[in-house]
């Protein structure tokens, strides 16, 4: 592996004042990802890895560590800042896919490029009618997200994630909220969107049948990296 | 698409799928938007109407009141001070370089002819009123010095008077009409002056008034005219000085045209303003309701806020979308609120001159602008404050 650093963590603690003290959701992590890796966070429920996952998609603070991003430190950035990069270097993909619902298929789709700060390099409309297409979706372009399956809004809440052409795509439990079969379908897009698109795809799961079909597994217990491959 | 653009085109698709909920919330704007432009447009009417009525009696009149006058409020005006009398007139009448000197006395009164009766004002005066007023008959004429040194049983009707007590204003002259009473011939009907007191007027010569209309023969002003309006400053002098040998300073008040005017349209402008304040409250009422719609609007999309923070929007933008989804909400009560006021105006227009300006739709615009950007920031500031991991997590 010779790739660049695109995620790296060093001594990230994340801690919640409780009543009979401190509770540490996250300790003393340290974790490098690489720059189009695949990658599976295994952890119970409780485990602290979507804790670890909000973390490494700027959506929380850590108490306290170092976070880098493409070789930002975010430390001192301003939430403007924080956005503008989570905007441009990470999509997010989530168990209940998370689509507005009184928006339709392709302006959800198209919904990020309308937060982007600087001016986009490409036409938004048509890469997202491309991506669309892709996913097998583009019939559906105008329709709600409660027209669609479950399958198809994820397939839209996967191009959502794309359209910004991030360099990480972050997948919370991507598949627990389908049947095995759709599930299957969504994860062999995600390996794809690694393999095609270059793209560094975190997977973050308590099943560890979807764990094992990223290339690299993190395993995450009381808040703790236990063991990586 | 544009950035403002599509924040307002967000917020109308919004409004479109919840049309009773907006409705209701910019109902109170709506109201209050209303209650001001009309309020503003009765005293501009007020303001057009008073001017036009003193239009009417020309720049080259002075005005004698009794008491303080108007310079010091309507109570102080027509209470207390001098009853002016024949004695003045005739005083008067001897100064020189006075042209018109003209006792007016006035009392609501009914009006009776055979079927029907009436109610309108008497006016006592002389035969130079008319010509002060730049008065002409319509039908018939106008009584004369002869009439009024004879307590001539006659009466000149104002149109409208004269509209309704005869259906054909040009039967009415030769008719006799009852008040208290007493009954006088029409001998004319004046022209319509479009103003209502006078065109609801009968006009008596004054010493005709001093039996049961005016038992106590005095005056409730005296005009005096001069020839040109230069003359009206030296005019006023030798008015005081006349009035001074009989009355002390503050039994009078003699004024012109022009400050009369100003001192009614300042009067007036505070009444309005101090109903434009108390109008104002149901701007404020509205401004609330937003407030509280957009803390419920808030809280119900907690969970979009968070979905559009993960993917890029910051606090800004979250910000500038409750800001504008609260002046839209504010704007468009208070456009609708203008327009049904407009249309008010419209309506009312021929009966009464209600004014419509630039400034009444700049305070309409501004206002609700102004209420949808201060009663929208708080609800717009918790959205934005939210943190995105407590937003997303929101159900």
């Amino acid at each position: 592996m010779s790739q660049a650093l695109i995620i790296s963590l060093e001594k990230v603690n994340k801690v919640y004042k409780v009543a009979d003290g401190n509770f540490y959701a996250l300790r003393d992590i340290d974790l490098s990802i690489k720059a189009k890796e695949y990658i599976g966070i295994l952890g119970t429920s409780g485990s602290g890895k979507s804790t670890l996952m909000h973390i490494i998609g700027l959506l929380d603070k850590p108490s306290s560590g170092a976070i880098r991003i493409a070789g930002k430190d975010i430390k001192g950035l301003s939430d403007a800042q924080i956005s503008g990069l989570r905007g441009s270097y990470i999509g997010f993909v989530f168990q209940q896919f998370n689509l507005i619902q009184k928006l339709t298929v392709l302006e959800n789709v198209l919904l990020p490029t309308q937060y982007a700060k600087e001016k986009l390099d490409f036409n938004p409309e048509t890469y997202a009618t491309k991506l669309l297409e892709r996913f097998g979706i583009s019939e559906k372009k105008d329709s709600y997200p409660n027209m669609l399956s479950g399958g198809q809004q994820q397939r839209v809440a996967i191009a959502r994630a794309l359209v910004m052409k991030p360099e990480i795509i972050l997948a919370d439990e991507p598949t627990g909220n389908l049947d095995t079969a759709t599930g299957e379908e969504i994860l062999k897009l995600l390996s794809s969107l690694n393999k095609d698109f270059g793209v560094t795809v975190v997977i973050v799961t308590h099943d560890k049948y979807v764990a094992d079909k990223t290339k690299r597994q993190i395993f995450v217990r009381d808040g703790m990296i236990v063991k990586k491959y | 698409m544009n950035y403002y653009l599509f924040q307002v085109k967000t917020a109308l698709r919004d409004f479109g799928r919840a049309k009773v909920r907006t409705f209701l919330t910019s109902l109170g704007i709506l109201i209050g938007v209303f209650s001001v432009v009309m309020l503003i447009s009765i005293g501009l009417g007020l303001k057009n109407y008073i001017a036009r009525q003193f239009e009417d009696l020309g720049a080259n009149l002075i005005i004698v009141l009794p008491g303080s006058g108007f310079s010091q409020g309507f109570g102080a005006g027509l209470s207390g001070g001098a009853d002016f009398d024949e004695r003045d007139i005739n005083n008067l009448k001897r100064v020189s370089d006075l042209r018109y000197v003209v006792p007016v006395f006035m009392k609501a009164s009914s009006f009776d002819i055979t079927d029907k009766q009436e109610n309108g004002y008497v006016m006592g005066t002389n035969e130079e009123f008319f010509s002060v007023y730049n008065f002409e008959p319509e039908v018939g004429e106008l009584f004369t010095e002869g009439d009024v040194r004879s307590r001539a049983k006659v009466v000149v009707l104002g149109y409208s008077l004269a509209e309704k007590l005869f259906d054909d204003i040009y039967s009415a002259v030769g008719r006799q009409v009852t008040v208290q009473n007493q009954r006088y011939k029409v001998i004319g009907v004046a022209e319509k002056k479009g103003d209502n007191e006078v065109d609801n007027a009968a006009f008596m010569p004054y010493r005709t008034t001093f039996g049961s209309l005016n038992p106590s023969k005095t005056f409730f002003a005296i005009y005096i005219g001069v020839t040109d309006e230069n003359e009206v400053a030296g005019a006023k002098e030798l008015v005081s000085s006349e009035l001074l040998r009989r009355y002390d300073e503050d039994d009078f008040e003699v004024s012109e045209q022009s400050e009369l005017l100003d001192t009614i349209n300042q009067i007036i402008g505070v009444v309005n303003a101090v109903l434009i304040a108390i109008g104002s409250i149901s701007l404020v009422v509205g401004g609330v309701g937003i407030m509280n719609i957009m803390y419920a609007n808030v809280t119900e999309r907690t969970k979009e806020i968070g979905i559009k923070r993960a993917i890029g929007a910051t606090k800004r933008d979250v910000l500038v979308q409750f800001l504008t989804e609260s002046v839209l909400l504010s704007l468009l009560g208070g456009l609708v609120g203008l327009g049904l006021a407009s249309l008010v105006v419209l309506i009312v227009q021929p009966y009464f001159p209600l004014g419509l300006n630039a400034l009444s739709v700049g305070i309409a615009v501004g206002i609700s602008t102004g209420i949808g950007v201060f009663f929208g920031v708080f609800p717009a500031r918790r959205a934005a404050n939210l943190t995105p991991i407590e937003a997303i997590r929101y159900e």
